[in-house]
């Protein structure tokens, strides 16, 4: 090729045109992003909502076991690095729900905590779909929806993941897993109600392998909400976790 | 001067932040976890990626520093593990490769080979020269000492460009143990108590600043940056904005630099002022602005009066017995770049930068710019590498004109693209890369108007976790005036590790250089390939005795039967290296 072939790509009349594509391009990208709070995506065919068997917890029974239904029987629990940070309640015990559900209810899910200032941080509380821990069937579904907040002080950044036969350990695929696909959530203080098709959810770049280029959602393994802001306090509430979009 | 007022008084501002941050309460993090990497010659290096969050973490994954406008320093990762208590912390890079550059005697005497081996003579071994490719390194070394809390860090860098145990004590001829290069405090204080969502940092020594690289954790296929990196000692503070999950960052900094006082340089103590301002939309399009600035004022300096010297002393104040005093210098950058993640479609990245030289001759190396060491670091500068012809003795080396300059890659994963179905956890990934320069010079009518292209591709296979088969292709066209001087290069490799993303690597490289006329007529030939304004010495490809180095030391390889003064650069050459990082 040619350095005329570029300067005639790069000419006045043209460079207008590459200008344009790339500001059309990067809009295009904006307009791509999901926001999860819309309630235009309640009527959307991955969030309208599911029937009763769709529901995945929402902490009523006061156990620390998923609902019991549609195949699904996991159980819920917390982690957190080892380079300081502080979670409850406590990884490795039980899981007991929390008094001061979504829409009055009674009890949500939540965890609270300190994260530490080491260069990785993490803390997380997660939902297994199945017991013992295997992959669950969520094909006949396109989306995740539950409400959310944080408390008074709480790091506001919280990403939701869903670990699937790609990113988990427990898939017996991955080579370098837990790269598990997700979105970047911002909380407020108030309840907010959470749509998340399964198309929106990303894995975190550079790094995982393999990489798929979307979710695998005949075969997850498990929901989780985590932090991972240095140094920063959390107090994570979430409630009324159920599939959405199914036929 | 108001340049410098403005300076001094934004730079006063952000003295005085290190006070509130050690009042401040709470955790904060230590700058960033980014890993350190490869490079070539002349004290600079790149960076890989750094450890991915340990994969039985099960988490969250590291918030990770991106890109484009981003690439505000990465010197390993924190100085401490732990909250609040001081700690050591110690990273480092290596780059060991063993090179075998294979070439041919045109006549060999009696008991000679017809095939040479040596060291590498390509052209783009040397990392100041626009021909300069990954494709032909030299060893790399540098480790960085840290020392620090949640809030304050320091770190010390040490670093060399050869290693002399297998080589030869290099620590005058090319200063090739570099030593302790930087050393810095950073500061990144806790402001949750003043204000949400904002984050600062400020930085005072000696460090660098990279913008405007190609690659997402490094400088990319070139190693080069198209905006610059800073080689100064100075300060520079940051602020990141965020509205949920997007950001918005500005960046401001002064520095100096002071230049070698070797008799052969033009420059002048050099003075920077650099801002930046970006947005980061959710780490799928992050974008900057950028504008640098550096310039000399100094007095002038004493200077050989050897009439037959006065040409490479432009800093020079007397012609004979008439005093001319030189213009003070600047160096300037304008540029933005572009940075979109497309998920499994991959990422790409687009920079461009204007580089204005004014009497940039004196300028030193306090921006490195798109492969050249500031206006006139030695024949390194913008003003060797661009804006006069090498050979070409009707420039006046002066310093004079301006260059755009375009760079653009783009990164995917065809197994992510095509699936783990198809691949399992077998990789292949690629790269397409360019840069492009168009350069008006007021020093040189022959290089007025020149064009420069470079485009090129790679592409690396891993089908087990410990081995992997890649191919690089290069294509360089130095002069849109002068096809003679184009040339390609072909690399296949060979690539060992211990698991995926793992810190070191072994590779065997092989490559083939395909020139579009090899062989000059002299020295001074511009219709053929090309050797660097400042070619390696002792044994680079176009370094003469006493032209291009001390003429203290041997020249490089030459045959006597051979037209010009010159070995051929070498078509083929083989290189074992190991890497790693920590």
């Amino acid at each position: 090729m040619k350095a005329t072939v570029w300067m005639r790509a790069l000419a006045p009349g043209r460079a207008s045109v590459l200008r344009a594509a790339v500001v059309m391009f990067g809009l295009a990208l904006v307009a791509c992003r999901v926001n999860p709070t819309s309630p235009d995506l309640e009527s959307s065919a991955e969030g309208k909502a599911c029937p009763p068997e769709a529901k995945i917890e929402d902490g009523e029974d006061g156990n620390n076991q998923v609902l019991v239904q549609d195949g699904r029987s996991g159980y819920i629990y917390t982690f957190a690095d080892a380079e300081g940070t502080t979670i409850e309640p406590a990884g490795g015990g039980v899981f007991n729900m929390t008094a001061g559900g979504a829409n009055g209810s009674q009890y949500a899910l939540h965890m609270g905590g300190q994260l530490a200032s080491s260069s990785v941080v993490y803390a997380a509380m997660g939902l297994n779909f199945a017991d013992p821990k295997g992959p669950y069937d969520a094909s006949k579904y396109k989306g995740i929806s539950f409400y959310a907040k944080k408390g008074p002080g709480s790091t506001s950044k919280v990403r939701i993941k869903m670990a699937d036969k790609y990113t988990d350990p427990d898939g017996g695929v991955c080579g370098a897993c837990s790269n598990d696909f997700g979105m970047q959530l911002s909380l407020s203080e108030e309840w907010q109600k959470f749509i998340v098709p399964f198309g929106a959810l990303r894995q975190e770049s550079g790094w995982g392998n393999p990489r798929p280029r979307s979710v695998a959602p005949e075969a997850v393994f498990s929901i989780q909400f985590a932090v991972n802001d240095k140094g920063k306090a959390f107090d994570v509430w979430v409630d009324d976790l159920a599939f959405t979009g199914c036929p | 001067m108001r340049t410098v007022v403005l300076s001094m008084l934004v730079g006063g501002l952000t003295l005085a932040m290190p006070v509130s941050a050690q009042q401040a309460s709470g955790g904060v993090t230590l700058s960033e976890s980014e890993g350190s990497g490869a490079t070539p010659v002349v004290q600079v290096k790149s960076e890989v990626p750094s450890a991915p969050p340990p994969a039985s973490a099960a988490g969250t994954g590291a918030t990770r520093a991106s890109a484009a406008g981003s690439t505000y320093g990465r010197y390993g990762g924190a100085a401490t593990a732990s909250e609040g208590e001081w700690g050591f912390r110690y990273n480092g890079y290596f780059r060991a490769p063993m090179n075998l550059g294979f070439n041919e005697r045109i006549r060999p005497f009696v008991g000679q080979s017809k095939t040479t081996i040596s060291n590498l003579q390509v052209p783009g071994r040397e990392f100041y020269s626009w021909q300069s490719t990954p494709n032909s390194q030299g060893p790399w070394t540098e480790l960085f000492f840290g020392y620090g809390n949640g809030t304050v860090e320091s770190k010390i860098a040490i670093q060399a460009f050869n290693l002399t145990d297998p080589s030869f004590n290099d620590t005058d001829e090319q200063g090739a143990q570099i030593g302790i290069s930087q050393a810095f405090i950073s500061v990144t204080p806790d402001l949750s108590d003043l204000v949400d969502d904002v984050r600062a940092n400020v930085r005072i020594g000696a460090f660098w600043n990279q913008y405007g690289g190609a690659g997402k954790y490094d400088a990319g296929a070139y190693d080069a940056y198209i905006i610059g990196r800073t080689h100064i000692i100075g300060g520079t503070y940051r602020l990141d904005f965020d509205i949920d999950s997007d950001t918005i960052w500005v960046e401001h900094g002064v520095g100096t630099k002071q230049p070698s006082p070797a008799v052969s340089q033009n420059t002048k103590y050099t003075l920077l002022h650099h801002a930046h301002a970006g947005v980061n939309l959710d780490n799928s399009i992050l974008f900057g602005l950028h504008y640098m600035h550096s310039w000399t004022q100094e007095q002038d300096h004493q200077c050989v009066t050897d009439p037959d010297a006065d040409a490479l002393l432009g800093a020079c104040p007397w012609v004979g017995t008439v005093r001319e005093d030189p213009n003070d210098g600047r160096l300037d950058v304008y540029g933005a770049d572009l940075r979109l993640n497309m998920d499994a479609f991959g990422e790409f990245f687009v920079g461009y930068s204007l580089v204005w030289a004014e009497y940039a001759s004196t300028v030193d190396a306090a921006i490195e710019v798109a492969h050249a060491g500031g206006g006139g670091f030695f024949t390194s500068g913008v003003t060797g590498v661009y804006l006069n012809e090498r050979g070409n003795n009707a420039g006046d080396l002066q310093g004079n004109g301006h260059i755009h300059n375009v760079l653009a890659q783009y990164d995917f994963s065809l197994s992510t693209l095509i699936g783990p179905d198809v691949f399992g956890t077998s990789t292949l990934d690629g790269s397409l890369f360019a840069m492009f320069n168009a350069v008006t010079s007021e020093d040189d009518a022959q290089a007025d108007g020149v064009k420069k292209l470079k485009f090129g591709a790679d592409l690396e296979f891993s089908p087990l976790s410990w081995f992997a088969v890649g191919f690089r292709a290069d294509h360089l066209r130095p002069n849109s005036r002068i096809s003679e001087q184009t040339f390609s290069i072909l690399s296949p490799r060979l690539v060992f590790r211990t698991e995926y993303g793992s810190h070191e690597e072994i590779s065997l490289i092989y490559h083939r250089y395909i020139y579009a006329q090899r062989e000059c007529r002299t020295s001074q030939d511009l219709y053929c390939a090309q050797m660097a304004n400042g070619p390696n010495f002792p044994d680079g490809f176009g370094a003469f005795a006493g032209v291009t180095q001390p003429v203290n030391t041997r020249g490089g390889p030459l045959d006597p039967e051979a037209q010009g003064l010159y070995m051929p650069p070498q078509e083929n050459t083989l290189t074992l290296q190991a890497t790693i990082w920590w």
